[in-house]
């Protein structure tokens, strides 16, 4: 199905948000990077899922 | 001519939709199935998500899969009461083409906890789930469904578990999901056949499809016993693949095939491209074999009158707390055999002199991974 290209963009930017860097020594980054990562978990939870009763 | 839906199970996961985001800009993905009540970490919607699912809905391709009604719960609980509320709104704001539930009863101390593990195949369960079934359906006022369950406690369990559901299901002219990669489990973990297998299911009551894929574990209960378990955190087996191209002709009113792994299995890049691969796969089978006459059933509600109060029954609510406890608690598969045969499920209609060792150690390992509810990296 063919989804409008307004909203192909709204996930591509939320999923992006919830992507935190996790390489860079510098102490801002380090920051930016803890912040995003709150963020993430603030935004989007992880959905860890029991339902199939073998998992 | 019936058309069947290529679809992914789509929540509000980064990883699920970062790995499934190319589908939707190919415009590959048909339909997608939300699990409505995995949201307790937080009380709106993004606006974004709202808008996926507005989307879907609006062309009759989104489909609710709930995991914590537990059906089979003994004892009525406020949590299921608030459960129908929640999904009554959520039906009010989507359309769902269908709405549909696990097999079982959620072995955790509270709502979001746990898994849901098998129950008796009684009268008594009987009457519970088609009581939850109606309900489900009077809150959604659409067809539903129950998905068969992986787990397993003996091999006459397996044998007998597709008649109990199209026992389930036919009076509210409900379907199941048929999970091809439950069935993979139980063939591996009981040693039989897939064709035998699939014939004890109701295959004209199939709507729908799951394909996953899973982990192996080996047991220590009874070593040299690898159990196959039903974990969403892998590729598919070619084997689920060859199951599906077999089943699909014989499913007459099958509408949704969907594709089911979860986030934490999509973290790398190389496990999104194999997801996108799975389901490209479903798709070309499902391409192959979807020109048949129109389905004969479209398992819309019957009308019916709803009991004032709900099906309950306090010694079977006694035997699930008591069989809880002691997964969630048990040091091994010994321990919790002794602890089984010493309780209220011993000689009872649970039959767990007949429980196969493995199946208790895997029961045990379920309930613990499970009984602290979602966690990041469970």
């Amino acid at each position: 199905m063919k989804l409008e290209k307004s909203l192909l963009l709204l996930i591509a930017a939320a999923v992006a948000v919830n992507v935190a860097p996790s390489c860079s020594k510098n102490k801002e980054d380090k920051k930016l990077a803890a912040a995003k990562e709150k963020e993430k978990k603030d935004k989007m939870p992880i959905f860890s899922c029991p339902a199939c009763g073998m998992g | 001519m019936a058309e069947i839906h290529s679809a992914i199970a789509c929540n509000l996961d980064a990883d699920i939709l970062s790995a499934s985001l190319p589908l939707f800009e190919s415009g590959s993905v048909d339909a997608i199935e939300w699990s409505f009540d995995a949201l307790h970490q937080r009380q709106e919607l993004p606006e974004w998500f709202r808008a996926l699912l507005t989307a879907f809905s609006r062309s009759n391709r989104l489909i609710g899969h709930g995991i914590f009604f537990s059906i089979f719960s003994g004892k009525w609980l406020p949590e299921q009461e608030q459960w129908l509320k929640s999904l009554k709104k959520y039906a009010a704001d989507f359309h769902f083409d269908h709405i549909t539930e696990h097999f079982g009863f959620m072995t955790g101390k509270d709502f979001h906890h746990g898994a849901p593990l098998s129950i008796p195949f009684s009268p008594v369960t009987l009457a519970i789930g088609i009581d939850r079934l109606q309900r489900i359906q009077e809150a959604c006022r659409c067809p539903v469904g129950l998905e068969n369950l992986a787990f397993s406690y003996s091999l006459d369990d397996v044998k007998r578990h597709g008649a109990f559901l199209e026992k389930l299901v036919e009076p509210v002219n409900g379907f199941i999901i048929l999970d091809l990669h439950n069935l993979f489990c139980q063939t591996h973990n009981f040693n039989v056949d897939f064709e035998p297998l699939l014939a004890c299911y109701p295959l004209d009551r199939v709507r729908e499809i799951h394909i996953s894929g899973g982990s192996w574990e080996p047991s220590v209960a009874v070593p040299s016993t690898i159990i196959r378990r039903d974990t969403h955190d892998e590729k598919v087996p070619d084997t689920v693949f060859d199951f599906l191209r077999t089943t699909i002709p014989r499913c007459p009113n099958l509408k949704f095939v969907v594709l089911e792994q979860l986030g934490t299995g999509l973290r790398s890049e190389a496990s999104r491209v194999a997801f996108r691969d799975d389901f490209l796969q479903i798709q070309r089978i499902v391409k192959a074999a979807s020109l048949r006459a129109t389905s004969i059933n479209t398992f819309q509600p019957p009308s019916f009158q709803l009991r004032t109060t709900p099906v309950e029954d306090s010694l079977l609510y006694r035997q699930q707390t008591a069989l809880s406890r002691i997964l969630e608690e048990a040091g091994s598969e010994a321990e919790a055999r002794s602890q089984l045969e010493a309780s209220v499920l011993a000689h009872s209609d649970w039959q767990i002199e007949h429980w196969n060792a493995a199946m208790l150690e895997t029961a045990v390992h379920i309930a613990q991974k499970w009984k602290n509810g979602f966690t990041p990296d469970a």
